[in-house]
């Protein structure tokens, strides 16, 4: 047998767990989550540049295939860039 | 198996309602904590879903030129011999850069798309409209837009060539905001345009990207370019799968570190728990012995209050989370994972759900309490009731 403060307990957990898996289910129920995820490949593909745009003063995650590439500037002084990210890719003819 | 104690439980419901500020405090905590945890976990999760979704569809091997250890262009023709090699199926020569928008201080990435190149097309699907490119304007994110916007640049923007002339290109479009993730601080123009204000000379790339049609042999071809052209840094899907790996475990690295500091408090919370019972606590212990209750009864009535606690902790932490993270794209906290530049896109996550993140968090504050509850209990309950009263 239940007693009071047990129930109301019960019933407290119980709303709990009905707003926990109602809102799995709603976040699980994205109609669009298909149709983002085809536009997302869809640019990637274009583009094919894959990286994130979510990151600007990390050198090694905008773009990742210059993985590594940019370390030489970290100690570079003559770079006048506001942060490690936005290291210089040389394009022939400007550092000459 | 032994059923609910109801009495037991009625008991424990009255005890933590006795402590009400003790036990609210302590759910506080419990709760941010998991809410914490929680939320980084589901941001990593999400951004990995979406990093590793669109991974596939990048080209198996791209190939860099490098002059002493910096990356500079490419040669487009270095693509015919690398056609050559067994198993490639084709090579193109891409055309991408950054441009620093001095006035903004952000940097914009700018590729060069080709007409005849078979993913072009695609391109009218991922944007707002229905203009097509030509050798005058551009397609920009939406990040760019707003720049641009506030800057008074709504129809076009001057980019300024390295001769310092200037090249004014019309804005066509911007993409669709769910690539934004993706295309936020991007502009997609044709290859030739590109190479005008880059100033690049013709028959040079920024890199070459190689697609191979046995997904075993990418790593043998990818030796075989080295071979061929000594100077090339080549990167296959593999590395960059695995420089993913490394941001996030240091990103999610550093968030543990300021997780650390929570925890620790936390822990000094239970230290003091565990180090010993309150007088009035012990007092209780005792009384209750002195009436009758067995150590297995003491024991179980402090397991129910700590489960209560811990659990109701738990669960509200996670449903803040997934609201925190997923409704309300995780203000503040989203921070760690962007930039500080002033190309920030909107956080729109894909809902992932993983039930190994919910152990994680589930093991890191709920048995810890509960033990920590228990085992001073278990200390003072072991004693006479006279000593323990006395």
């Amino acid at each position: 047998m239940m007693l009071r403060k047990t129930q109301r307990t019960f019933f407290f957990f119980s709303l709990l767990l009905f707003v926990f898996f109602g809102e799995l289910l709603y976040l699980k129920s994205d109609i669009d989550l298909e149709k983002r995820l085809a536009l997302k490949k869809d640019f990637v593909t274009l583009s094919s540049l894959p990286d994130l745009a979510i990151n600007n003063e990390d050198r090694y995650l905008r773009h990742r295939s210059l993985y590594g590439i940019g370390e030489i500037y970290s100690i570079d002084g003559v770079l006048r860039e506001y942060n490690k990210g936005s290291f210089v890719v040389n394009r022939g003819g400007m550092d000459e | 198996m032994s059923k609910i104690n109801f009495y037991l439980l009625e008991y424990a419901l009255g005890a933590l309602k006795r402590e009400k500020y003790k036990s609210l405090f302590i759910v506080i905590v419990l709760t941010t904590l998991s809410m914490l945890l929680s939320s980084v976990f589901f941001i990593t999760n999400s951004l990995k879903y979406e990093l590793n979704t669109t991974l596939d569809t990048l080209p198996q091997i791209v190939v860099q030129n490098t002059e002493a250890g910096r990356v500079v262009n490419i040669n487009a023709s270095y693509g015919e011999k690398i056609l050559e090699l067994q198993g490639v199926e084709n090579v193109i020569p891409r055309v991408w850069g950054y441009y620093k928008f001095d006035r903004a201080g952000v940097y914009f990435t700018l590729v060069g798309v080709d007409e005849f190149e078979e993913n072009y097309t695609k391109l009218l699907e991922s944007i707002n409209q229905s203009q097509k490119l030509d050798s005058s304007n551009m397609i920009v994110g939406e990040g760019v837009k707003k720049i641009l916007d506030q800057n008074y640049y709504k129809e076009y923007f001057n980019f300024i060539q390295p001769d310092g002339s200037i090249k004014k290109v019309d804005i066509a479009g911007t993409f669709n905001s769910a690539t934004n993730l993706e295309s936020n601080d991007m502009i997609v123009m044709q290859k030739e345009l590109l190479r005008e204000i880059f100033g690049m000379q013709e028959g040079m790339a920024t890199d070459l990207v190689v697609k191979v049609n046995n997904l075993d042999e990418v790593s043998t071809i990818a030796a075989k370019i080295k071979l061929l052209l000594p100077n090339a840094k080549v990167t296959t899907h593999d590395d960059i799968k695995l420089s993913y790996e490394h941001l996030f475990n240091y990103k999610s690295g550093l968030f543990l570190a300021l997780f650390v500091i929570a925890i620790f408090t936390f822990f000094i919370i239970i230290y003091d728990k565990m180090s010993g019972l309150s007088s009035e606590s012990k007092r209780e212990i005792g009384i209750l012995k002195a009436i009758g209750w067995k150590i297995d009864d003491i024991l179980k009535e402090k397991f129910y209050e700590a489960m209560i606690i811990a659990l109701f902790s738990y669960f509200l932490g996670v449903v803040l989370a997934l609201f925190y993270v997923y409704i309300f794209n995780a203000p503040l906290l989203s921070s760690i994972f962007f930039g500080y530049s002033d190309l920030k896109p909107a956080l729109d996550l894909v809902f992932v759900f993983d039930f190994q993140t919910l152990f994680l968090v589930f093991f890191l504050s709920v048995p810890i309490y509960v033990a920590a509850t228990i085992i001073p209990a278990w200390r003072v309950s072991v004693l006479d009731a006279d000593e323990v009263m006395r």
